[in-house]
């Protein structure tokens, strides 16, 4: 009973009782609404609402769009690219109709109820643009990008005409080296991701042989990759690594937007997976360029080889969660037995392929270069640690190594405890603990959670809906922004901070937090390409959340003060950011915080948290 | 006991595990990264449960840094190799020398030939494998994750010699211990090549300990 009212006071808290479980899916956990299908139950469909003439405009740019691509994917030629026009056109479009949003805003949120395939046609090639220009594949200026694909696919057609002729792909001598190679990859490339629908042998009825084009793709890639950096030459695991690539490049396109199903569904035709290679060759190779590291042997024990990196992982651990550290090592727990994998292979292999994708995006944004990966792995212990301090060896490294599924870590816990500790927040880490006493992996299955980012783009100075964009030129840009922002979401204030170290501070609030547009757009410098396509996105959840009950978003951000820890703040100056110093003395002061912490006991807490829900507005 | 299964990438080690822990077999099993672990107990024929704990390792040379540090430990190896691929089975060598250079000395090895169920492609014959295992003094099996053949018997003849092993070791230096899990960990012992014969589950095998 005591057990039943926690739940349900947590609940609560969380807005269980007013938002739907089908918005949580639909905005939450594997990502924008570009994800997952914007079902939502009748009684949350804003009554009369119909798909506004944003999104038919939406609509018809995808369409249009999609023409070009079909058209460029034939022709193996062509500047253009369906998602280029996609923002462009909503940059446009968005800023010519201001009225327009505001009118769709006004409706009620009628964005609700766009059609999946609407939004899919209206957000087709973010994700690609977005990975594209958070791995320096394509530049900032979307001006630029018509020329720079072309000049990068070609240069990836004649790296294959060079490298695949003759004799040499496959191999002819089946003693060397390369041969090696190439049967390796073949062997790994006929064995990834088998059960994703876009690499399966379907049912066109070409027969095993003609289907397997994606095979082709993602071998070619690699080999390519492999004779052009003979060091590091092919590594098991790179293949998957490809592959989801390859999938995004293929699929986020207009053309897979108009099958209007969810990202992770998608398939694709032969000649769009073919037009699809030079761009998931180079996605491959500026991530490669990042991470390689990983994959060379002779730099395992180096600070930047695997095993550096392991350790760095089992020292964020050691910091962040002691007991749950000393209850590894005890157990003789070697972190390669999970890490390597995790580490290695960007985690694709630990979770479902939509939740991946969803992960990747904040991963590739992430300002510090792939620190995050490093967070989540260590959310990834901390999440399961009731489960592993119960356990004994064998049990434990089952668990580390078949990750529990997202029913029972959801996706957003994880999430939201990597953003902790990459914030070094040891007030949300004890949040977790703390409220849920105890087994909080078996507990949040049943508890509502209302999408962390939905939250943090709303309130990320938690007491208001306050958004801060840093950047140090492009004043214009901002204005604009502003504009634009101003006429959607009047709640939410656009400030500029001139300095580095606010820009830093920003990063901090958005990218590492995991919100991808914002983050992006951080990362990016804001050009108003990007803050179109982001507040356009922006404007879905807002709606959304809106429609649902704004205050149940509130109430979340008034779980703090709830729960009678302060955020630290200067009371001066709500919008500005703490000074590092500031910061940094209030994380890394233990004692203060264990001090903090013992004023906290769950009851009394409950306590208020009972009183405050009743007395919050309805 | 820990078992670790190595060999070439894509022989089958995996699907090895699989149908021996779960018994299972997936023709859509995915390449191992590092390496995976699993555990399954047997009883032997004198009523003892042995249990035993089955790493399962990445084939290809880059992983072999990280790997290697799961033969330390290790009281036996499955060292696989698929029948219709003739260079599976020429790597053999190299990994029994990599077992000789990071395994306990006195690991018990079994030379496993997989996929046995690919008759028509068979290129590695079982004389050959059979006269190479006696070579080399290692134990030799046929298996066939997909039809289940053998995996039982492999496993289990590979535990029931080591558990041999380690009930001699224990009485001999009867200094108490009871192995149990961790059994390896001290006695200096010099390479000690085990004489076998080969082939089936036939225990009552034994080799000298220190």
């Amino acid at each position: 009973m005591e057990e039943e009212s926690r739940l349900a006071n947590l609940a609560r808290l969380l807005g269980g009782e007013r938002v739907s479980p089908a918005v949580v899916r639909g905005l939450g956990f594997h990502g924008l609404d570009v994800e997952s299908e914007l079902v939502v139950d009748d009684a949350y469909v804003p009554t009369g609402a119909e798909a506004g003439a944003g999104t038919g405009a939406g609509t018809g740019a995808g369409a249009d769009t999609g023409h070009e691509v079909a058209g460029r994917a034939g022709a193996g030629a062509g500047a253009e690219t369906g998602a280029e026009n996609m923002i462009d056109g909503g940059s446009k479009g968005t800023t010519d109709d201001g009225g327009d949003r505001v009118e769709t805003e006004t409706d009620d949120g009628s964005v609700l109820s766009t059609d999946s395939a609407g939004l899919y046609a209206k957000y087709a090639g973010l994700r690609l643009r977005v990975w594209q220009v958070a791995l320096g594949v394509l530049p900032e200026e979307t001006a630029r990008w018509g020329a720079a694909e072309d000049e990068a696919a070609r240069t990836y057609r004649d790296f294959v005409d060079l490298f695949t002729r003759e004799g040499e792909f496959p191999p002819a001598d089946s003693e060397s080296e390369e041969f090696t190679v190439y049967t390796q990859i073949r062997a790994d490339v006929e064995r990834t991701w088998p059960k994703v629908p876009f690499f399966q042998v379907g049912d066109s009825g070409l027969g095993e042989e003609e289907e397997r084009f994606h095979d082709e793709s993602l071998t070619r890639i690699l080999w390519v990759y492999a004779k052009l950096n003979s060091g590091i030459a092919y590594v098991q695991g790179m293949n998957e690594l490809v592959a989801m690539l390859l999938f995004v490049a293929a699929v986020d396109t207009p053309e897979g937007a108009a099958s209007a199903r969810p990202m992770a569904e998608r398939s694709a035709s032969r000649a769009t997976v073919t037009a699809a290679e030079p761009r998931a060759f180079w996605l491959f190779t500026n991530l490669m360029s990042e991470i390689k590291e990983l994959f060379v042997s002779q730099l395992d024990y180096s600070d930047s080889g695997v095993m550096g990196a392991i350790k760095a992982i089992e020292a964020e651990l050691q910091w962040f969660d002691f007991e749950l550290f000393e209850h590894l090592q005890k157990n003789h727990i070697d972190p390669r037995f999970y890490a390597f994998r995790w580490l290695t292979l960007l985690l694709t292999q630990e979770f479902p392929f939509a939740t991946s994708l969803r992960l990747w995006d904040a991963l590739f944004c992430d300002g510090h270069r792939f620190a995050f990966l490093r967070h989540f792995c260590v959310a990834m212990l901390i999440a399961i640690r009731a489960r592993l301090l119960d356990a004994e060896f064998a049990a434990m490294v089952s668990l580390l190594q078949h990750y529990p599924p997202e029913d029972e870590v959801p996706f957003a816990v994880l999430f939201e405890l990597a953003c902790s500790i990459a914030d070094r927040s040891y007030r949300s880490l004890a949040t977790y603990d703390k409220v849920c006493e105890g087994p909080l992996d078996r507990q949040m299955g049943t508890v509502e959670w209302v999408p962390f980012w939905a939250v943090l783009a709303l309130a990320p100075s938690r007491d208001r809906a306050t958004i801060f964009l840093y950047k140090e030129k492009s004043k214009t840009a901002i204005d604009e922004a502003v504009d634009l922002r101003g006429a959607t979401l009047e709640s939410l204030t656009v400030r500029q901070r001139n300095t580095s170290k606010g820009a830093r501070q920003a990063f901090r609030l958005a990218t590492t937090r995991g919100n991808l547009y914002l983050g992006t757009f951080n990362h990016l410098s804001p050009r108003l390409e990007w803050m179109a396509a982001f507040a356009r996105v922006l404007d879905t959840v807002t709606a959304l959340v809106d429609a649902r009950d704004a205050s149940a978003v509130f109430d979340i951000c008034a779980w703090d003060a709830t729960y009678g820890i302060a955020p630290p703040r200067v009371e001066s100056d709500p919008t500005s950011p703490l000074a590092d110093s500031q910061l940094d003395a209030y994380y890394d002061d233990r004692a203060l915080w264990d001090a903090q912490l013992a004023h906290w006991p769950l009851r009394a807490s409950a306590a208020a948290a009972a009183a405050a829900s009743d007395a919050a507005p309805r | 006991y820990t078992v670790v299964l190595i060999g070439d990438s894509a022989v089958g080690k995996s699907n090895l595990l699989s149908r021996f822990t779960r018994d299972e077999f997936s023709l859509e099993s995915k390449s191992t990264i590092g390496v995976e672990f699993a555990t399954r107990s047997i009883s032997t024929d004198d009523g003892k449960v042995l249990k035993a704990q089955i790493w399962d390792t990445a084939g290809q040379e880059r992983y072999r840094a990280i790997t290697s540090a799961y033969y330390r430990g290790a009281v036996g190896a499955l060292l696989v190799y698929d029948i219709s691929k003739y260079e599976t089975f020429s790597n053999v060598e190299r990994w029994l020398k990599e077992l000789r250079d990071h395994a306990e000395n006195h690991i018990e090895v079994m030379l496993v030939g997989n996929k046995s169920d690919l008759r028509h492609l068979r290129v590695v014959m079982t004389e050959d494998a059979e006269a190479f295992a006696q070579e080399n003094g290692i134990s030799f099996i046929e298996t066939s994750a997909l039809d289940a053949s053998n995996v039982e018997e492999a496993f289990s003849s590979i535990l029931t010699k080591i558990y041999e092993k380690v009930s001699r070791k224990s009485m001999n230096s009867d200094a108490a211990g009871s192995g149990k899990t961790k059994p390896m960990a001290n006695n200096a012992s010099k390479v000690i090549v085990v004489d076998n014969e080969n082939d089936d589950a036939a225990p009552a095998k034994k080799k000298k300990c220190c």
